[in-house]
């Protein structure tokens, strides 16, 4: 892993990978509280 | 780096205070969850009320704890950084005014004199003493600022071609936040409240107090988060075994963190009245640009801990995780920041839930809102509090930590208790639970005409989360003792962990001053604050004298007694 | 200057703010979903009171003080919408009302408004959820709607 771990050539897939899941997280727990928020109108 | 036995005397001085205080806030904790869960029906326990343990709990917690904490992390990062110690003259000074300040609201607050929660709303009065004492240690905070930034000035006039270290640019942000969000409750405090609670003026402007308040009491969260900022950027990569992915996105955080914390302080107020709903959607708004620098940090700080796992030869997308060091004794830091950066995961988003305008409805004021700070405050900002209390406490007394494998358990068995609470306590809002509230007296009473089953199970769950937290608390307490008044066997020291970048950083002239960005974080705070100022002055009917909290009439004046 | 994974996070985080605001205006527009209204105070909002309008439109003039609000019940039709307006007599209150979008703060010296419609019978609870002293924990009122009964 010495000469592969080029930092040059780093792709962070993994965090790519989480920050896509975190954005998903995010977008259900805030819809998830609008549609609470429209059911209460 | 060696350390003076001055300032080795003050830090340790700034650790051992607030978290010896530290055990009065915690046992309240578990005692809030007690009585809201209807396990006790009772309005005090040991002559200790509910509502003056609430106190107790949100001023020691978030206000004591964190601004000593502020302080001695920002000695140790500015001398280990550049290289030179504080003013002792002014150093001493602002211990001083910091612990007499903390010990005259102490003192008030624990005989009976000011239950009014750590908001201290008026109309509902305390004594001078805990108003005159929360002031003293804000400004002894900021004589430690000014000492700083002089010595900041000095070293960038010797530097002019250094990038500033990352470490000193958060901590000199932090401060100045701090600094100009506290001159508006500096003056709520003293110009407002004291003379009011020492019946000099008759009235106060409610409203105008309140927005005063939260002036201060949003950009106050920043305070609390930017030195486990500083802990994420340069410290995690390294203990993980790798280097920070970019320091440049740490710069843009701790910038934007700089113009964009205070303006937003009114998304706290969409239930006032007086306050115009165009400057409540304004910040609202205003408070998605805020979390724009965590969206930036959540994905660095993972992609920084992606490198150090592939390093010690980590593969697949995701299995690499578990090449982290997370139970390793001798960088147990690393334990107590990642369970901060799991928590904050789900404290950042639902704060997002809380300042989006007419979401706020939803969950304002319910038990939705501990739930969620929690998750911050008790995530992040307590996780790096108590790791690095523990860890500055070692390196400067020159002492090992006692029990060490109790040591790197403690961020986990708190991160369970936390997500357990918080999970009660968010369900439980969505179903109207109110926070603040003793519910052990009426709504969790089966005796009581008010009783509503419903909160039982989360309730229930926040009780048990809370068991669990105050374990870890307690574990906590031991093994920080524990190292305190154990046998020196070391000198004593400053050795930070330091992250090197991973692509090498380019110093930008635009992210390594002040200037520009703190005249935009002028000009943003005055478009985004007078509207709201001249609202709450204009719209006002009428100003509201003092009331203790046990007494449904006014205290008067004394010559109409 | 930044690192292209950093700015397209920093390009995400900005689109998915957009399309949160886009649905707040949404809500805003077509829902009626807002926050408290700002009105200019006046001393006849401390007389606790319900007006009927016309036959679906009421106005309730809560006063809250410590520690119970006025009107304590108040009788509705299903199907009515009603200007709720709240101010207080002395300390801050809070006042919401379960299971519908009512948050208010009840300042002294402020009137906080709002318009909630009440399409579905039942006893809707309403609970002070702003510390206001020692009987904090008493305070609450209802509204009940189905009355007159259809």
């Amino acid at each position: 892993m010495q000469e592969s771990n080029n930092p040059e050539k780093f792709v962070p897939r993994g965090a790519i990978a989480f920050f896509a899941l975190l954005v998903t997280l995010g977008l259900i727990i805030w819809f998830g509280i609008y549609f609470i928020m429209l059911s209460r109108i | 780096m060696n350390v003076s036995r001055f300032l080795k005397n003050v830090i340790l001085a700034e650790l051992f205070v607030p978290v010896l205080l530290l055990t009065i806030g915690i046992y309240h904790g578990l005692m809030q969850v007690i009585y809201r869960a209807g396990v006790i029906h009772q309005a005090s326990v040991a002559k200790l009320d509910y509502y003056q343990g609430l106190t107790l709990h949100g001023v020691i917690n978030a206000v004591v704890l964190t601004t000593f904490f502020a302080v001695a992390f920002g000695h140790a990062t500015i001398a280990f950084y550049l290289k030179k110690e504080p003013n002792p003259r002014a150093t001493t000074l602002s211990l001083i005014l910091m612990v007499v300040g903390t010990l005259l609201a102490a003192a008030a607050m624990l005989s009976g004199k000011a239950s009014v929660l750590y908001t201290f709303y008026p109309p509902l009065k305390a004594h001078p003493a805990f108003y005159i004492g929360t002031a003293m240690l804000i400004i002894g905070s900021w004589v430690a600022y000014w000492d700083w930034a002089v010595i900041y000035v000095r070293w960038k006039r010797e530097n002019r071609d250094i990038n500033t270290p990352l470490a000193v640019i958060g901590t000199l942000v932090n401060f100045t936040i701090w600094f100009v969000c506290t001159l508006a409750v500096a003056y709520e405090v003293l110009v407002l409240l004291v003379p009011w609670s020492l019946g000099w003026t008759a009235g106060v402007n409610v409203v105008l107090a309140r927005t005063l308040f939260w002036f201060f009491g949003h950009a106050l969260v920043y305070f609390w988060l930017l030195p486990s900022y500083i802990m994420f950027y340069t410290m995690l990569p390294k203990l993980a075994g790798g280097k920070l992915y970019s320091g440049m996105a740490g710069r843009i955080a701790f910038f934007m963190f700089l113009i964009l914390s205070i303006p937003i302080g009114v998304h706290h107020q969409f239930g006032d009245p007086s306050i115009g709903r165009g400057i409540k959607l304004t910040q609202s708004i205003l408070t998605f640009g805020v979390a724009i620098p965590s969206f930036i940090t959540a994905f660095t700080i993972a992609a920084s801990l992606e490198y150090a796992a592939r390093l010690r030869g980590g593969k697949g997308l995701y299995r690499w995780i578990w090449k982290l060091p997370f139970f390793r004794k001798d960088v147990f830091l690393f334990g107590y920041l990642i369970n901060g950066l799991i928590l904050f995961i789900f404290g950042g988003l639902t704060g997002l839930v809380n300042a989006s305008y007419s979401l706020n409805n939803v969950v304002h004021n319910t038990s939705f809102i501990p739930g969620h700070f929690h998750l911050t405050v008790a995530g992040p900002v307590f996780l790096a509090i108590l790791g690095m209390s523990i860890f500055l406490v070692s390196q400067l007394t020159g002492k090992k930590i006692f029990l060490p494998t109790i040591n790197t358990i403690i961020p986990y068995l708190w991160t369970v208790g936390v997500l357990i609470f918080s999970t009660g306590l968010m369900w439980g809002g969505l179903m109207g639970e109110p926070r603040r509230t003793n519910m052990g007296l009426t709504y969790l009473n089966p005796a009581s005409e008010q009783y509503h089953s419903y909160w039982v199970i989360s309730s229930m769950l926040g009780l048990a989360g809370g068991g669990i937290m105050f374990i870890a608390g307690f574990l906590y307490f031991i093994v920080f003792f524990g190292t305190f008044f154990r046998k020196q066997t070391a000198p004593s020291t400053i050795d930070f962990p330091v992250s090197e970048s991973l692509h090498e950083e380019k110093r930008i002239p635009l992210f390594d001053t002040f200037r520009p960005w703190l005249l935009l974080m002028g000009i943003i705070i005055l478009m985004a604050y007078l509207p709201a100022i001249s609202d709450a002055l204009n719209n006002t009917g009428r100003k509201a004298p003092p009331y203790q909290p046990s007494d449904p009439t006014p205290i008067l004046p004394k010559n109409e007694r | 200057m930044i690192d292209k994974f950093e700015r397209n996070v920093i390009i995400t985080a900005l689109l998915v703010s957009g399309l949160f605001i886009f649905s707040l205006f949404y809500a805003m527009g077509a829902k009626k979903a807002d926050v408290t209204e700002c009105l200019p105070y006046d001393k006849s909002y401390e007389t606790a009171r319900v007006n009927q309008i016309d036959a679906h439109t009421y106005q309730i003039f809560y006063v809250a003080r410590m520690w119970n609000f006025e009107p304590s019940i108040a009788y509705i039709p299903v199907g009515s919408e009603v200007d709720l307006f709240l101010t207080s007599l002395d300390v801050v209150h809070g006042f919401n009302i379960f299971n519908k979008n009512t948050n208010l703060m009840g300042v002294p010296g402020g009137v906080s408004k709002t318009t909630v419609k009440f399409d579905e019978p039942g006893v809707y609870k309403v609970v002070c959820h702003e510390f206001c002293g020692t009987g904090h924990q008493n305070m609450q009122a209802e509204i009940i709607v189905n009355y007159p009964k259809k």
